[in-house]
């Protein structure tokens, strides 16, 4: 099909532009939702993600429609992908949160999944007060009502 | 170990911090927050047992997770996994009279059902020691029964943020005895309408031959009674099962079943979509069913029926926007009961071998099938029905007593009230 070779340019906050075929570019929900709407300019910009990330995130959805067309999707393929995402998203917290936040914006499902996961995998067996410094979180609650809440549940803070 | 996941936590904390202000130095807003949506994506895929104690994290945390609306979404979540299980067992090393609850999760590869980590199990004291009977779970809620006495009063629990409520007894519960009455466990719903839980008790007073229904109210926490159906001989050997706002009982008469709208809480009787009324009487007393709605799909049940030639077929059943009818979909699998009541069960009356339907995979290429009454789970894999039956779960680590139950449910943080 022709149109599959139809290129589109996504423009990053920085205003630099990363042109990815249209069928990359539909992995963004965002994106396919405006191409559907008759939006038909060939550049789009994403003012909110920086360039760092941008490429990050056509690097992930590249990959993925690459796995996806592969005929006859075998278990092997399936385990690469695999593969892929746990080392896409082996890296430091700051850039996980930015693929979190690009990939909510985005609508990325598949990423937002993985990011999201790994945060969660990382964190869930942490204390609220390393939860806090994790997320620059202020404890807003005063001695006194912390230690309400925590009575309630108390098995729930026992490791 | 411990150690060094001390220090990569410190690492990521440092390196968060670092590049905050380096980038503060050039430019503020590039500071990375993660907002409320992204927030919500996070704790989404955190276990119950986190989220309770994140709860301490500040109050803008606190009021995310206790949000109805964040509850109801981490269900739609959980129910998109495949489900957990729940073991209830009696503990008796522990130093007092105790059953004890144990999550598993469930790994198809292996068909086994594995301890999930070294989580200390739940005990909660029995100290009249009293053998408990529990119910399927309902969005990840279960109910707890008296076996041998069902005037005990009655347990709902959600195992995974430890809440519980004992019921006060019910009227069936204070002015009958064990011989004057027919029930099942009441059947246990939610109205889809405005999002309560309800406990339905439906049953006969034998000797009367008249039904009455008492329902269990969590807000006010009092039973009361409903208009009872007509009269009809419930099956009291099965649960009511719950779907789509509705549940239902199986009656005496095989062509037909008892709904009841758990919004308007009317009763129905509903006909039977599997056996046909006009040519089912002549062989109707071969014929066995059974019922079941899986827990991340309540929108749908399941009958199985067998009528004596040792055929089992599994119809998928829909009351979407019905009122109450159910109607017939489609066949979703049969298998061959002769194949494996040789094998492993000791009975050869096909029309009380029928299995029961647990859990299906994600992928609907396996089945977990369960024979009521055995402590025995099959793998079937309907796309290779020659396999049939040849696998049994295993437990790992092994089954903590032999009376010990195994409970599907999606771990969740509903509560009734």
């Amino acid at each position: 099909m022709s149109e599959s070779n139809k290129k589109i340019s996504l423009i990053s906050s920085e205003g630099e532009a990363f042109e990815v075929s249209e069928a990359v570019a539909r992995e963004f929900e965002i994106v396919a939702h405006m191409l559907e709407d008759g939006c038909s300019g060939s550049s789009i910009p994403i003012t909110t993600v920086d360039s760092n990330i941008l490429g990050k995130v056509i690097e992930y959805c590249t990959k993925h429609v690459e796995v996806g067309n592969v005929e006859g999707n075998s278990e092997k393929a399936e385990k690469d992908l695999e593969e892929f995402d746990k080392r896409f998203i082996a890296v430091e917290m700051n850039t996980l949160f930015s693929l979190i936040l690009a990939a909510n914006y985005l609508n990325v499902k598949g990423l937002l999944n993985i990011g999201c996961q790994k945060v969660a995998d990382t964190i869930k067996d942490m204390k609220p007060e390393e939860v806090r410094s994790i997320f620059n979180i202020e404890n807003d609650y005063t001695p006194a009502e912390e230690e309400v809440v925590r009575k309630e549940n108390e098995w729930a803070f026992q490791p | 170990m411990e150690e060094q996941r001390g220090h990569e936590k410190d690492k990521i904390a440092s390196s968060f911090s670092s590049e905050r202000e380096s980038k503060r130095g050039r430019r503020e807003v590039t500071e990375i927050i993660i907002n409320d949506d992204a927030l919500e994506e996070i704790m989404l895929r955190l276990p119950v047992k986190s989220l309770i104690s994140f709860q301490a994290v500040s109050k803008h945390w606190r009021r995310m997770i206790t949000l109805n609306s964040f509850r109801e979404r981490y269900m739609l979540h959980q129910k998109t996994l495949e489900p957990k299980f729940l073991c209830v067992y009696d503990d008796i090393d522990w130093y007092k009279a105790s059953y004890a609850l144990k999550e598993m999760r469930l790994e198809w590869s292996s068909a086994c059902l594995v301890e999930v980590e070294e989580e200390e199990d739940y005990h909660i004291s029995n100290d009249e020691q009293e053998d408990v009977i529990v119910s399927k779970s309902l969005d990840g809620l279960f109910c707890f029964y008296g076996r041998a006495n069902f005037k005990n009063p009655i347990k709902v629990m959600n195992p995974s943020t430890r809440w519980s409520l004992t019921l006060p007894l019910a009227r069936i519960q204070l002015v009958h005895s064990d011989n004057k009455v027919e029930f099942s466990q009441p059947g246990f719903g939610r109205d889809y309408v405005t999002g309560a839980y309800k406990l339905v008790w439906l049953h006969n007073i034998k000797d009367k031959n008249i039904s009455s229904c008492e329902v269990f109210d969590f807000g006010v926490k009092e039973w009361r009674h409903v208009t009872s159906p007509p009269y009809h001989r419930i099956d009291h050997n099965q649960e009511a099962t719950f779907a789509n706002g509705w549940l239902y009982w199986f009656t005496h008469e095989k062509t037909k079943l008892i709904a009841f709208d758990l919004h308007m809480e009317m009763f129905q009787v509903v006909p039977n979509p599997i056996i046909d009324a006009s040519s089912s009487s002549s062989s109707s007393s071969y014929i066995s069913m059974h019922m079941c709605s899986l827990d991340y799909d309540r929108g749908l049940l399941n009958i199985s029926v067998t009528n004596g030639d040792g055929m089992q077929h599994v119809w998928r059943v829909t009351n979407h926007n019905t009122g109450g009818v159910l109607l017939k979909t489609n066949k979703i699998f049969s298998f061959d009961l002769n194949k494996i009541t040789s094998t492993w069960f000791e009975e050869t009356h096909y029309k009380s071998s029928l299995l029961g339907l647990m859990v299906v995979s994600k992928k609907g290429n396996k089945v977990m099938l369960a024979k009521y009454g055995s402590d025995k789970l099959l793998l079937y894999q309907p796309l290779t029905p020659n396999s049939i039956m040849n696998r049994i779960f295993s437990y790992s680590p092994s089954r903590p007593s032999d009376d010990s139950v195994f409970l599907h449910y999606f771990p969740s943080l509903a509560c009734p009230l």
